[in-house]
Formats: structure tokens, sequence, C-alpha cells
């Protein structure tokens, strides 16, 4: 049995690139002082902050809200909850059921945007479109745009100041590796913890969570008892950062640190070229619905013309929201 | 050498009964059921425990998959 290097008491987690063995209230303490100096040291947030938490309510997410909320008072800042309902069915509806009763026992608002509601379509409904026309996009790429794009509207309808989510470390070093595998320089360059909103529109996100193994957020969400269902997305096959993923855990297994290796890179490329980042195109205006936009007709705008769904701007109904809107 | 019968669920979905030998650890766990222990933690007897964790006649283990999508 592994003992911590602490106290000596029974370990929960060996911090294998450390090569540390930590109990539960070590490892809590190792874990929440991280969370904090992400925080400082890239000054995610300021007195008089609001944070909208953007929650799926799986463990990361939950564990951001929860810390979020946890150094409210302390760092000055205003906590709710955002989700967005995609529509997947035996999926979605657990997982939103797990952040109602996190956020009830904290005390934090929710609210929740569905794409039923605003795009007249769950994503159950768009993915037998897709099918139907060949399947050239994928489930995760239609769901992750629409998800930004609403997250950013919402947030922003609601007063926050800056979107909170839960990209953990292995998130990161994967989407540093599909970056790498398309050759995408400028996606690799804006990449880091914090992104500038560039944009009057554009709500500027912060990830405390960057530097976080993905294990290590499981194991602090048991300990917490942040309940989260054992469901899994049923489009999750179709994607290649699933494949990327395995193949990253499989490295790790082997050589411990590899996951930091990678983001080391990351920020390397990211601040050797940051020369370059001034020359990259900042965002424009969607013609279409006046949203920001990296071209002239924003991704989101694109993919609902491609699905047959409504153009122009997004009105989020009040009624889309749980609670009461500020 | 002398086996012993250990209960492990395996992420919520199903219920397996595993004969190892004695002194097995839950790593020894994860390689009969051919997981990688970077995405899995386990739990015994609601404690959340390291991959060294020895197994004992009986016991009951919980392992949760670290990877999920969001």
């Amino acid at each position: 049995m592994a003992k911590c290097i602490v106290c000596g008491r029974r370990a929960a987690l060996v911090v294998s690139y450390l090569r540390a063995p930590l109990c539960k209230e070590h490892f809590t303490e190792f874990f929440e002082k991280r969370f904090r100096e992400m925080l400082e040291r890239f000054q995610m947030v300021r007195s008089g902050d609001v944070v909208a938490v953007a929650v799926s309510g799986g463990k990361d997410s939950l564990t951001t809200l929860y810390l979020m909320k946890k150094f409210s008072e302390e760092y000055g800042y205003e906590v709710f909850a955002l989700a967005i309902d995609e529509g997947i069915a035996g999926y979605r509806e657990h997982k939103l059921k797990a952040l109602f009763e996190l956020a009830d026992r904290l005390g934090v608002e929710v609210y929740v945007v569905s794409f039923k509601s605003t795009f007249g379509a769950t994503l159950d409904e768009l993915v037998i479109r897709l099918k139907e026309k060949g399947m050239v996009y994928k489930p995760c790429s239609v769901c992750g745009v629409f998800r930004r794009y609403l997250l950013n509207i919402a947030a922003r309808e609601l007063g926050a100041t800056k979107i909170a989510t839960g990209h953990n470390l292995d998130d990161e070093a994967q989407g540093f590796i599909m970056n790498v595998l398309r050759a995408g320089v400028p996606n690799i360059v804006r990449e880091w913890p914090v992104s500038k909103n560039g944009h009057p529109k554009l709500v500027a996100r912060i990830k405390p969570l960057f530097l976080t193994p993905e294990k290590e957020s499981l194991v602090y969400s048991l300990i917490k008892g942040l309940k989260t269902p054992f469901v899994e997305c049923p489009y999750v096959v179709y994607s290649v950062r699933h494949r990327v993923r395995r193949w990253l855990n499989e490295l790790e297994r082997n050589r411990p640190g590899a996951k930091y290796a990678v983001i080391a890179s990351s920020f390397l490329y990211s601040i050797s070229l940051a020369s370059l980042k001034d020359r990259l195109p900042g965002p424009t205006t969607c013609s279409a619905c006046g949203e920001p936009s990296s071209s002239e007709l924003c991704k989101a705008c694109e993919f609902r013309e491609y699905l047959g769904l409504s153009s122009g701007p997004i009105s989020l109904k009040p009624e889309v929201y749980r609670g009461h809107k500020r | 050498m002398a086996l012993v019968r250990v209960k492990v669920k395996v992420f919520g979905r199903e219920e397996k009964v595993l004969e190892v030998p004695q002194g097995s650890r839950v790593l020894d766990l994860l390689e009969v059921l051919s997981l990688n222990p970077v995405e899995v933690v386990a739990v015994k007897n609601g404690e959340v425990v390291t991959e060294d964790e020895e197994v004992n006649d009986g016991d009951e283990i919980e392992l949760y998959s670290v990877v999920s999508g969001g």
C-alpha cells in the first residue's frame, strides 16, 4: 500500500510524474493550490468579474464550478452556471441532473440553453440529417461549433465578463496534437489558458484546469462527492480526438509526464511565434448573424445553412433559461 | 497458489467476479481487464485507492473511467 509522502497515511493517488503518493487530504491541498495558482498566474479573474462557468455535468466542469464558487468570495467575483442542452437522448438529461444537484448544494444559479429552442432541432435530429448528407461533417464538429456559439451569446446576454470552462491538461494536449496533425499553426499560437476577447461581442475565456491531468480531476471529484453519472456520449466513436486520447494515454503510461511535455511544447510554440500572433487576422463579424467570426460567414451560420436551419441573428428567449435571468 | 475472489464493477456498466492469486493488486485486475491505469480510478470500500492496493477475498472494487466525453 502506497503511503502519502507528506503524512504517511494511505495514499489515494500516486502523482506519477512527481513519483509522489498523496493521501486524500494532501492531494486535495495540492489540487486546489494549483487551481488558485492558475487563477493568479494567468490573471484569470479580478474583483467585480461575473463568471459564467460552462457546465456539461461531467467531472471536469463540475469540479470547475465547485472551485470557482469556492474561491469567489476571496477573489471578489460572482459565479453562475451555464449549460447547453444539445439534445442527446439518454445522455444529456442525466448529466444535467448532476449539474442541478451540485448547483443546489452550492447555491449557484443555472441557466440552460437548448439547441431545440434555439435552432428548432436537437443534435440527435441533426445527426440524422448529417447521415442523409453522407456524414461529411462529424457530429462532434457541429455540436462543438454550436455549443461555443451559444455559450458566448448566452454568457454575454446574462452579463458575464468571463466564461470558465473545464478543459484539462488531457484536452489541451489532445488539441495540440490534433492541430499539429492538420498543421493548424494559427490555432496552436492562439491556444492559452486565457483567451483574449478581441471582439466586442466575444466573452473572454478562462481554463483553470488547463494544467490539471484528467485523472486527477476524476480523483478530486470522487473525493469531493461531485457525482456524475456513468453515461457516455454516443457520438464519441466518430471523434478523431478519441483516438488521439487513447494514444496519448498509452504514451503517458510508459512515460509519466508525457502530456506535460506536449503542453510545454505547445507553450514554446505559442511564445516563440508570438510575433506571428499579431499578424494573424483578428475576429471579424459574421455577415449573417452579427456574431464574432474568423471569416465573412461564421462556422455556426455555415452549419445552419448546410443543415437547413433558420438563419440570421440569434435571440435567446428568457424561457430557454432555467432559473432567473440576471 | 491460493486464489481470491474479487467483485469488480466496471464503469457502472457491468459487474465481474475475478479470481486472482493472493497478493494481487488493483493493477493486476486492470491488466486482466486490459485497462490502462492512466484511464481508470479504483475505489475500494468507498475510498479512492492507488493501483498498488492489495485486493483481498470478498473485496468489492468500483472502477471509474477517466475517459468520458463532456
